[in-house]
């Protein structure tokens, strides 16, 4: 899984700790989840996506997405 | 020692944790007092055991409330105590109101005594976030307690299997003892490797 956190934090100037604040968790689940190594909850995940402004899909990448992409385009 | 930074726990959790201290100083008096009425001499045995489980379990709770002066010193001050405690009854045969107590016991109580004053003091270099519960601390709390718990249970199987075949004999106070301190070391290093690996899966 692939994260554009980083991206969309740095679009409203916050920190990692600023962010775990915003959606009441650990800074370190928040550096855990921008390095694609911890799965969020789906609330969590709606959570930091509003605090984000934007959606989940937008924000949350799967590896096989591209595929899944491509096959629904067939 | 040096300063730590106060974030002091909310009424709430200084209100739970005044209880448990409590709960668990009325549980080995009552303890000690039960067995005192058998008769029997097991009373300082018993006591002890629970003061013992009772000390642990207040400083896993210290530790999971929060970062404050007063717990730091609350933890060091009972790594201290089971210290102080495990020395006398080193050099004491029989401390008074005790009665003869296990060298097993002894090493234990100091061990502990030492691993929790190292644990308080460290407290200053541990992240400010640490006292958070979100939802990926508890669920490796819960996984971390889980594996610690097939372990445990995998160790007495495997005691057992060796204590039929006549392989090892332990007596009692030993098996518990290695079970007391086996159960929560083994579930901090799992929830440790979790930790650093990020996520449980």
């Amino acid at each position: 899984m692939y994260t554009r956190m980083k991206e969309f934090r740095a679009r409203f100037g916050y920190t990692q700790a600023d962010l775990a604040g915003r959606v009441g968790v650990r800074r370190e689940t928040i550096v855990f989840l921008e390095k694609g190594k911890y799965n969020p909850s789906l609330r969590l995940a709606r959570q930091i996506s509003q605090a984000l402004g934007t959606t989940i899909d937008e924000l949350f990448l799967f590896d096989d997405e591209d595929n899944t992409q491509e096959n629904s385009e067939i | 020692m040096r300063e730590i930074s106060n974030t002091s726990p909310s009424p709430q959790i200084q209100r739970r944790f005044i209880a448990t201290i409590g709960l668990l100083v009325a549980a080995v008096i009552i303890t000690y007092t039960l067995a005192s009425l058998t008769g029997k001499d097991n009373a300082g045995d018993l006591s002890l055991w629970l003061g013992f489980i009772s000390a642990i379990t207040l400083v896993i709770y210290a530790l999971k409330a929060g970062k404050s002066k007063v717990i730091q010193y609350g933890v060091v001050g009972i790594g201290l105590l089971l210290v102080v405690f495990g020395l006398i009854s080193n050099f004491m045969n029989n401390p008074p109101g005790i009665g003869t107590i296990n060298p097993i016991v002894i090493t234990g109580l100091i061990s502990a005594g030492l691993i929790i004053i190292t644990l308080g003091v460290r407290m200053k270099e541990r992240p400010e976030d640490i006292g958070i519960q979100d939802e990926r601390s508890l669920r490796i709390g819960t996984y971390g307690i889980s594996y610690s718990w097939y372990l445990t249970f995998l160790t007495i199987v495997c005691i057992g299997w060796l204590a039929g075949l006549h392989v090892v004999m332990i007596d009692g106070t030993t098996i518990c003892l290695l079970l007391i301190i086996m159960m929560p070391v083994s579930a901090m290093i799992f929830q440790w490797y979790f930790n650093m690996k990020g996520d449980v899966y």
